[in-house]
């Protein structure tokens, strides 16, 4: 610090310069967190329905002694757990494949690469109407299916395709996002590395295991993390694809709190439904970014 | 015999890569085809997959056009559809708002965070937990805070809500710009006589600059993207963003409106084709927060 004593302390806006960078925004960030998340957890313990309370009125617990035995936020929080873990899964092993056929010196390989990142940045709406019409009963897909002699699907009014439809569509639009990461770990490896296996007379099996999957774990962590952090809160594709149906078999935990808290009106048990999934994110986050040490790799600590 | 084995792994090597651009390509050349097709074709049973009878009709639809649409001059579906215009106005306006103070506030919580080295891992940890936030967490506190200061269906009460994802976006990302600056040059700023605001504006910015444009464009991106909260907070087209107007099109029957609903799709893809070439540098980091840097 005693390098900077020699600046002139000159203003008042210098003297007090510390503040005056870090407050505003983290002023900002402060009152959309803190003042919220208590309004949050005041909702939950209470009874409010929209349609017809003006204020809502203490319960204490009693939200969440009903979500207990609430079967649709069951089925909601296993439907989410499992197409989310289903979905990312699939993704990193189709992110990985194109990462590996794309890594080698290719004619034409920057221009497939651009090309193979654009499902991730088509909004998430867009890519939900996309697949109702590709998935319709007379769409695309089932032209297809129908032209090589299999019989056609009904994707969106079977409860397990359905739930395939969905996986398909996050497949789809996320692939690409384990894609780029993994590219770019699969170039930041040094070639002496691969240099020096193929000098051992390494098999290309044995150079990905003990070379390039070392390598790549640090990137893949990352991968995972944000990826499992956003197939939990997924909600848009799911209200435009099948909007939780045919009989729930698709409802997803934001499309439950959603339905009951603006739809129903029942504010005060959607907000403690909101609650539960704060906190089961909040975990399941938790652990991953402490297994993985993800605060650590900021350089400018 | 080696060479043979050789030819067959790089022919496989690109019918893999052609079936992965087949699988990652058809989908949006649905969506652009079918919303090019006449009213007849787009349901045709069976499957239009290629036609050279095309037509922007659909696009002339979703912005009120009034005169006659594919050679009818009464069409049905006209009535109920919304132009399309006030809607992507909206987005526009809560995007920069959103993205701009975003980038403001964020800027300089990142050069206070670099120059003073305050916080450490716990502040970064925190920032990152924001992106963790759900939307619809979010979505309930704030809908009943802006009903009850009379904000709801008002472009600000969007944008502030889009703040809690860029202004975190922001700094994370700045952080790293900032801190690729060589310590030297700031130093050196310092010592000649520069405040830190100076230092801030006059050094900082520019240097960072082609960052400062990747995280505004992606930062709108993001907020030109999310539905769940606009959603919640809008009422009617006053401030009702692009993905709201969307999400009309699932509530109808099938086939009814799906031309023009491809129509809105294919313009939501618009920003991102717009900028997609210039922000492809900064995806990766833009993507995880700045933890992965190409």
């Amino acid at each position: 610090m005693s390098t900077y004593r020699v600046v002139p302390a000159g203003s008042v806006f210098d003297r007090f310069a510390k503040h005056i960078f870090i407050l505003p925004g983290l002023g900002v960030l402060v009152a959309l967190v803190i003042y919220p998340t208590y309004y949050l957890i005041r909702l939950a313990l209470s009874n409010f329905d929209l349609t017809f309370m003006t204020k809502p009125v203490f319960i204490g617990l009693g939200n969440f002694i009903q979500i207990l035995s609430d079967t649709y936020f069951w089925g909601a929080l296993g439907n989410t757990l499992v197409m989310a873990s289903i979905a990312v899964a699939l993704e990193f092993v189709f992110g990985l494949g194109m990462a590996l056929l794309l890594n080698e010196d290719l004619r034409g390989g920057r221009i497939i690469k651009s090309l193979l990142i654009v499902p991730m940045m088509i909004p998430p709406v867009v890519v939900g109407l996309n697949f109702k019409l590709i998935f319709d009963q007379f769409g695309p897909l089932n032209d297809l299916l129908q032209r090589l002699g299999v019989s056609c699907v009904d994707w969106l009014g079977n409860p397990l395709m359905a739930k395939v439809s969905v996986i398909l569509a996050d497949v789809w639009q996320w692939s690409s996002f384990m894609f780029i990461i993994f590219l770019a770990g699969l170039q930041a490896i040094p070639q002496y590395l691969y240099d020096s296996a193929k000098v051992d007379g390494a098999s290309g099996w044995r150079t990905f295991r003990f070379i390039t999957w070392p390598m790549l774990v640090p990137s893949a962590t990352v991968a995972l993390t944000f990826r499992v952090m956003d197939a939990l809160k997924i909600f848009d594709v799911v209200y435009m694809v099948t909007s939780g149906g045919p009989s729930f078999s698709t409802e997803v935990l934001s499309l439950y709190i959603y339905r009951t808290g603006f739809r129903f009106g029942t504010l005060g048990y959607a907000s403690a439904v909101a609650v539960i999934m704060l906190i089961l994110l909040t975990a399941i986050i938790e652990v991953i970014i402490k297994e993985t040490r993800l605060g650590k790799r900021l350089e400018w600590e | 015999m080696k060479v043979k084995s050789k030819y067959v792994k790089h022919c496989l090597h690109y019918m893999l890569i052609c079936s992965a651009l087949v699988f990652y390509l058809f989908p949006i050349y649905w969506l652009i085809i079918t919303s090019l097709k006449f009213p007849g074709d787009v349901t045709a049973s069976p499957v239009v997959w290629f036609t050279t009878k095309l037509t922007l009709d659909n696009y002339r639809l979703l912005f009120g056009h009034t005169g006659a649409l594919w050679g009818a001059k009464q069409y049905v579906g006209r009535s109920f559809l919304p132009s399309i215009a006030p809607y992507i106005t909206n987005s526009i306006m809560i995007g920069v708002l959103s993205s701009g103070f975003g980038l403001l506030l964020g800027a300089l919580l990142a050069y206070g965070i670099v120059r003073f080295r305050i916080g450490g891992s716990r502040l970064y940890n925190w920032l990152l937990s924001l992106r963790m936030i759900p939307p619809v967490v979010v979505a309930i506190p704030m809908f009943t805070v802006f009903r009850t200061l009379g904000l709801i269906d008002t472009w600000w009460a969007v944008a502030s809500a889009h703040l809690l994802m860029s202004i975190p976006f922001s700094t994370l990302l700045l952080i790293g710009f900032f801190s690729d600056i060589p310590g030297d040059i700031m130093e050196a700023a310092l010592l000649d006589g520069c405040t830190n605001l100076g230092a801030f504006s006059r050094v900082v910015l520019p240097l960072a600059a082609p960052g400062l444009v990747a995280v505004f464009i992606i930062a709108f991106l993001t907020s030109w993207n999310e539905l769940l909260i606009a959603n919640v907070l809008t009422t009617t087209a006053k401030a009702q963003t692009f993905p709201v107007y969307t999400t009309s099109f699932a509530q109808v029957e099938r086939g009814t409106a799906w031309g023009p609903a491809a129509a809105g799709g294919v313009i939501g893809m618009v920003p991102m084709l717009i900028s997609s070439f210039y922000i492809q540098r900064y995806l990766v980091r833009g993507l995880t927060m700045g933890a992965v840097k190409e």
